[in-house]
């Protein structure tokens, strides 16, 4: 089918020109591999785990229970004042935080691109009337809100994703919603709209790629923005339970008292959350430049 | 002689190539002239307004065998002497785009008494009389001088900057497209302001313009560029009366005039050279329905075919021949 | 039948009342972008529209073509009227009633390819199947005088200023428009293009019978491309005629200093001085009379008091000056040809 190729290959070159963006300057380019080194991680993760994670580990030497040893040969990161493997916490914790900064990540792009879209295309009361409920998500304290949603709902997996992604569209939708204004003032606009295009055709096929790299820029900037509202909230018990992830277990760590004794439990989550959130930055940075070029001639 | 300048370069770095903006450029200034320098987009003649005042970006370069003003070699002197000495007080500039030339926040006046105070040392009041008069020479009313410029429409912004231009006495002023979106009614008032403001100070103006017809009004001398470079310059009415240049004629076709409501127009086929490298060639040749095998071969030096009249096309000899099948839309769409 | 025509149409914008104006009561300020304007547009005609700007050319242009609703007046398309459409008229009238914008920079969608681009209408608006629209397509993008092999797949930044222009024009007529409207379409190209895309929309015209209204401020290239002329200032249609008859015999006073302001590219030629008093006026809350007359040498107090509209019939040469037979004003000749 040669249709069916074509299309692979028009998939391709846009993969193949987003990985180009990201990695136009030294710093996306470091982005880019750790935000793939974790995904991999992610997505290998009961591979990768050499043992369960909430089971109690026992010195392969002297048989007893692995209380809160250093890391080792067995234990590559140590463990846990229960006993639990931290290597294998880590990998699946790993797992834990990159679904749910994809998916609240990808849920708050898709809230904040439509209400920015719509509100600056149609302008007049739906942009007020939009903007102003933005307004009161802005007058929200961030860590309280999402709280308050978690315990409302309870602490599964699901809410903790969507009251992150119901806090996170904020700022995209504003952003995009200032393009959208600026785009819909360009002629071709005009033109479409002469042409007996309908508002939604104008929207979707017609402004939105003119705001793709903003979108896109967004996009890494929500995921990170989620992981690290997600490790808060978890750091302060409102994680789900069930699963385990970087700031669950900071968690723990904090509920055994052992913090300034164990540091080979505090370092690696705290690293990791540090290199994925950066190196997100990062990537979030090079579409900056690469939607507004000014920004590259004056380094 | 005002300026002298002998063959001009500037190119510009980009991607590892030399792309050639001014080429191979020569021309004399003579004073009390008007001299109108006609291109289209991508001719040069930007760079050639940033060459002479030596404000070419860092990728480019300026090369010239001389360009002297007034006895100085411009392009020699140390630039601090040069910005102190020569630029807005002998040569002054009035850019293209008045309206983004003003900073908004200070009223318009008092912001030209600055600019003459930190460039010559002079009391505050001296400064501002000599605005008022350069208001009132421009044609702007004085109860202006306390406005700020978003209160000024196009016209008026326009005067104020060629009031700023003048402040300190040139010798020559540079206009980038001084008319270029203003209205005919405005246009009409700033040319008049400009022929009387020659007479009053005797200073010379080169002027730049894609209008031939503007050009055709004001300018003593024209000098039509292209490709990088002067292909023609003759004083204006010979210029009309006698194009020897293959890409003059067509210019003249192209343009149409209220006097000849049924003139058939006709454009030059092909579109103008864009990131020219360096090449031994005429660069209208393209486009050109004189052009020979020669003219693809070397470069056509200008050579003069009249008192003042000088043409860059090694097919000038034949120009009156060439001029009169120029005027057939034939020539130029076979 | 006349495909479109204005009957008494106004347009005024609002400007937002400031906070003294509310504590004072004073009503909101408006500017009069179009005054009781009247005009037809023939069959295979082009007319022209002139002014400075801000005279409402543009405007009146947006309200014929049905993208902005007048506040006064109707828009007649074949005698229907625009307001009064049903849903498949009004389809029809989008189809038929096309633009050619100005700045070919700024029209083309820089993310569509130039097939594409030209395709967005018909598949807007689901004219044809799709292998038609292609057809279309190709056999428009040839008329306009792009290989279709060469252009389909290339993005607008791949393009001169007048091969976009040309994409524009084609755009427009892949609709097979009635009536296409070209809002300065030569003003960002360069002057030895400019001829050919004249030419081509002369040329389209006649082959495709459509009518154009050519908006542009300059006379010279109404006086080449148009048939008629309608020059406008202020929000006013001042005067209509033949081509012929409003550049070589002008009426009304103002259209007389733009003639006279326009320059000539001939330097044997020394064309009179425009009488005209002072700097465009600002149209906010302006008198009721002829927005001419604080710029006008031979204006009287009825003038202030009064403004006579044209009258929309096509073919008559008519100019909205009150003294136009006056003998100050008759006698005032602009010498053309």
């Amino acid at each position: 089918m040669p249709e069916k190729s074509n299309r692979l290959i028009g998939i391709l070159k846009v993969l193949h020109r987003q990985y180009k963006i990201m990695t136009s300057n030294t710093y996306g380019l470091i982005g880019f591999w750790v935000v793939a080194f974790f995904f991999t991680v992610a997505l290998f993760a009961p591979v990768i785990a050499p043992y369960p994670i909430w089971e109690m580990q026992f010195d392969a030497e002297t048989g007893q229970l692995a209380m809160l040893q250093s890391p080792s040969l067995q234990f590559p990161l140590g463990t846990t004042h229960l006993g639990y493997d931290l290597f294998s916490q880590i990998v699946m914790a790993t797992r834990t935080t990159v679904m749910i900064g994809l998916i609240s990540g990808f849920i708050s792009i898709m809230i904040g691109a439509n209400i920015g879209l719509i509100a600056g295309y149609y302008g007049g009361i739906i942009d007020e009337f939009l903007m102003r409920c933005t307004d009161v998500l802005y007058g929200m304290p961030f860590l309280p809100f999402v709280i308050i949603l978690i315990s409302l709902f309870g602490r599964k997996i699901e809410f903790v994703i969507l009251a992150i992604a119901l806090i996170v569209w904020r700022t995209s939708a504003r952003v995009i919603r200032a393009q959208t204004i600026s785009i819909k003032q360009r002629q071709f606009v005009t033109a479409a709209r002469a042409r007996g295009c309908s508002n939604l055709r104008i929207i979707y096929r017609h402004i939105l790629p003119n705001v793709l790299p903003l979108l896109l820029l967004y996009t890494s900037f929500n995921i990170a923005w989620s992981i690290v509202t997600e490790a808060s909230a978890s750091f302060l018990g409102f994680g789900d339970g069930d699963t385990i992830s970087w700031g669950g277990m900071l968690y723990e760590l904090w509920l055994s008292g052992k913090t300034r004794v164990a540091w080979w439990w505090f370092l690696p989550p705290a690293v990791c959350i540090v290199a994925l959130v950066t190196s997100l930055v990062f990537i979030s940075r090079a579409y900056e430049e690469y939607a507004n070029p000014r920004l590259r001639e004056t380094r | 002689m005002l300026l002298d300048v002998k063959n001009l370069g500037v190119r510009y770095r980009m991607d590892g190539q030399d792309i050639h903006a001014v080429n191979r450029l020569s021309f004399q200034l003579e004073e009390d002239e008007i001299f109108g320098v006609v291109g289209e987009s991508g001719c040069g003649k930007s760079s050639l307004i940033k060459a002479l005042l030596r404000l070419v970006a860092r990728n480019g370069s300026v090369t010239a065998d001389s360009v002297n003003f007034q006895g100085q070699e411009l392009l020699e002197m140390p630039m601090d002497q040069f910005r102190k000495d020569i630029l807005w007080q002998k040569i002054a500039l009035v850019p293209q785009s008045a309206m983004n030339s003003l900073n908004p926040v200070y009223k318009v006046g008092p912001q030209i008494v600055e600019a003459i105070i930190t460039h010559k040392k002079m009391p505050e009041r001296q400064a501002r009389e000599r605005v008022h008069d350069l208001f009132e020479s421009v044609g702007l009313q004085k109860e202006l001088f306390d406005s700020y410029p978003h209160q000024f429409s196009g016209g008026m912004r326009q005067r104020a900057m060629i009031a700023m231009a003048l402040a300190l006495d040139p010798k020559l002023i540079i206009m980038d497209e001084p008319t270029t979106g203003l209205d005919v009614l405005v246009q009409d008032k700033i040319l008049k302001t400009l022929r009387r403001i020659k007479e009053d100070t005797k200073c010379s103006m080169m002027i730049i313009s894609h209008d031939i017809a503007i050009m055709s009004e004001i300018a003593t001398k024209i000098g039509v560029m292209y490709g990088g470079g002067f292909v023609e310059i003759a004083p204006t009415h010979d210029l009309f009366k006698d194009p020897s240049h293959p890409y003059t004629m067509g210019l003249t076709n192209a343009f149409p005039s209220i006097r000849e409501l049924g003139k058939e127009l006709i454009s030059i086929p092909g579109s103008p050279p864009v990131m020219m490298r360096e090449e031994n060639k005429c660069w209208f040749e393209p486009r050109c329905p004189f052009a020979t095998d020669q003219c693809r071969q070397s470069f056509p030096e200008a050579t003069k075919t009249g008192d003042h009249h000088i043409v860059s096309c090694l097919r000038s000899a034949d120009r009156q021949k060439l001029a009169k099948k120029a005027k057939e839309k034939a020539t130029w769409t076979s | 039948m006349d495909i479109l025509s204005l009957n008494n149409i106004s347009q005024e914008f609002f400007l937002p009342r400031k906070l003294t104006d509310i504590v004072t009561n004073r009503p909101a300020r408006s500017i009069r972008a179009v005054q009781s304007m009247n005009l037809a547009i023939h069959e295979n005609e082009i007319l022209g529209i002139a002014g400075e700007s801000g005279c409402g050319k543009s405007t009146t242009c947006m309200i014929a073509a049905g993208l902005l609703s007048p506040t006064d007046g109707d828009v007649l398309h074949r005698g229907q009227a625009l307001t009064a459409m049903d849903e498949q008229t009004k389809k029809t009238f989008r189809r038929s009633v096309q633009i050619i914008f100005q700045d070919p920079y700024e029209s083309l969608n820089p993310r569509f390819e130039i097939g594409d681009t030209v395709a967005e209408g018909p598949r807007a608006m689901n004219l044809w199947p799709e292998d038609v629209i292609q057809e279309k397509v190709r056999s428009i993008l040839a008329a306009v005088g792009l290989d279709p092999d060469r252009f389909m797949k290339r993005y607008p930044h791949e393009l001169s200023g007048g091969e976009r222009q040309r994409v524009g024009i084609a755009a427009a007529l892949v609709m097979e428009p009635d009536i296409v409207f070209a809002d300065e379409p030569l003003s960002m190209l360069d002057v030895s293009i400019r001829a050919d895309i004249l030419t081509l929309i002369k040329t389209l015209a006649a082959e495709r019978k459509f009518s154009c209204v050519y908006v542009s401020h300059d006379l010279s290239i109404l006086g080449n491309v148009a048939d008629r002329i309608m020059i406008m200032y202020l929000g006013q249609a001042v005067e209509i005629g033949s081509a012929h008859d409003v550049l070589t015999n002008p009426k009304h006073p103002y259209t007389k200093a733009l003639i006279s302001a326009v320059p000539i590219p001939d330097p044997t030629i020394d064309r009179g001085v425009p009488k005209i008093i002072g700097d465009l006026s600002m149209p906010v809350n302006a008198h009721k009379g002829c927005q001419f007359a604080p710029r006008c040498p031979y204006a009287q107090d009825a003038c202030w008091q009064e403004f006579k509209s044209l009258s929309g019939v096509t073919g008559l040469h008519e100019s909205a000056c009150l003294r136009e037979d006056a003998p100050d004003v008759l006698n005032e000749v602009v010498d053309a040809n």
